[in-house]
């Protein structure tokens, strides 16, 4: 769960600290968002196929480690 | 079906607001050429695209308002090739769900009402996330084109990825996308420019 902190920390810190969903509310535009994919691609050594790049997964950051220990 | 979004057809009375649209840094930044505000040319431009059978330009519009452009060009009928374009102007819409889905649908338009084979893109190598987004998609990366293109005194690499219609096939079996209808120009319907 760190290391994701930090991804989003660098790609914006206001989204730790948010109450709205960070898709379903476009915290982030599409560009913004594959950052992300890409960096949590990166650091965890998974593949995130577009069909799981969905609010289900992506509207907070525990959304988002859920899917990461899923694809693990 | 994505609910209260349409892709319809360029039209005249568009054209100051795309010429607006296609001159913001954030849009041009990417693009191969560098457009400039004139009015008189982006008409003539669009008057000239109209009688073109090897193009289509839409307008990406939500809840009744224009938010971006997209465009199936370069349609090659003997090879079964064609290029394609989109750019969301409005920053609130850039969603990841809308640019996807105008992309789902352009391919569901090219492979299966167009027949055509294969889908060619460039992206400059430096925008990486539209690299990745684009083979998310279901784009295959097929070489880097070195120095290819020169904006303002610069050169830059370019990305060439390209998606046939089996890759889009298969693509299409595990992604549940929500379509976009798509209104298309009555012209072309009607067979007077094919």
């Amino acid at each position: 769960m760190e290391r994701l902190t930090e991804i989003m920390k660098r790609v914006n810190p206001d989204l730790l600290e948010t109450d709205k969903r960070i898709m379903t509310d476009a915290l982030v535009d599409s560009v913004d968002l594959v950052g992300i994919v890409a960096e949590i691609e990166e650091v965890f050594g998974i593949e995130i196929p577009i069909e799981d790049i969905s609010p289900e997964n992506f509207d907070s950051v525990d959304l988002m480690w859920s899917m990461i220990e899923r694809l693990q | 079906m994505f609910e209260n979004t349409i892709l319809r057809p360029m039209r005249m009375e568009d054209q100051e607001m795309v010429m607006n649209w296609r001159t913001l840094p954030e849009i041009t930044r990417y693009m191969n050429t560098d457009p400039v505000s004139d009015i008189e040319k982006q008409k003539a431009w669009f008057l000239k695209q109209q009688s073109d059978p090897t193009c289509y330009y839409w307008m990406i519009e939500v809840d009744n308002q224009p938010v971006g452009v997209t465009s199936i060009t370069a349609i090659d009928k003997k090879n079964g090739t064609c290029t394609r374009g989109t750019y969301i102007a409005v920053q609130e819409k850039r969603s990841f769900e809308l640019i996807t889905s105008v992309y789902a649908s352009q391919f569901d338009f090219v492979f299966d009402e167009l027949a055509l084979n294969k889908i060619e893109i460039q992206v400059f190598a430096e925008n990486k996330n539209v690299v990745i987004l684009s083979k998310k998609c279901g784009f295959k990366e097929e070489g880097i084109l070195r120095e290819h293109i020169r904006k303002a005194g610069v050169y830059y690499d370019v990305v060439q990825l390209g998606m046939t219609k089996a890759d889009w096939e298969a693509k299409k079996k595990s992604w549940n996308y929500r379509p976009i209808e798509m209104l298309n120009d009555e012209r072309r319907r009607d067979g007077k420019i094919n």
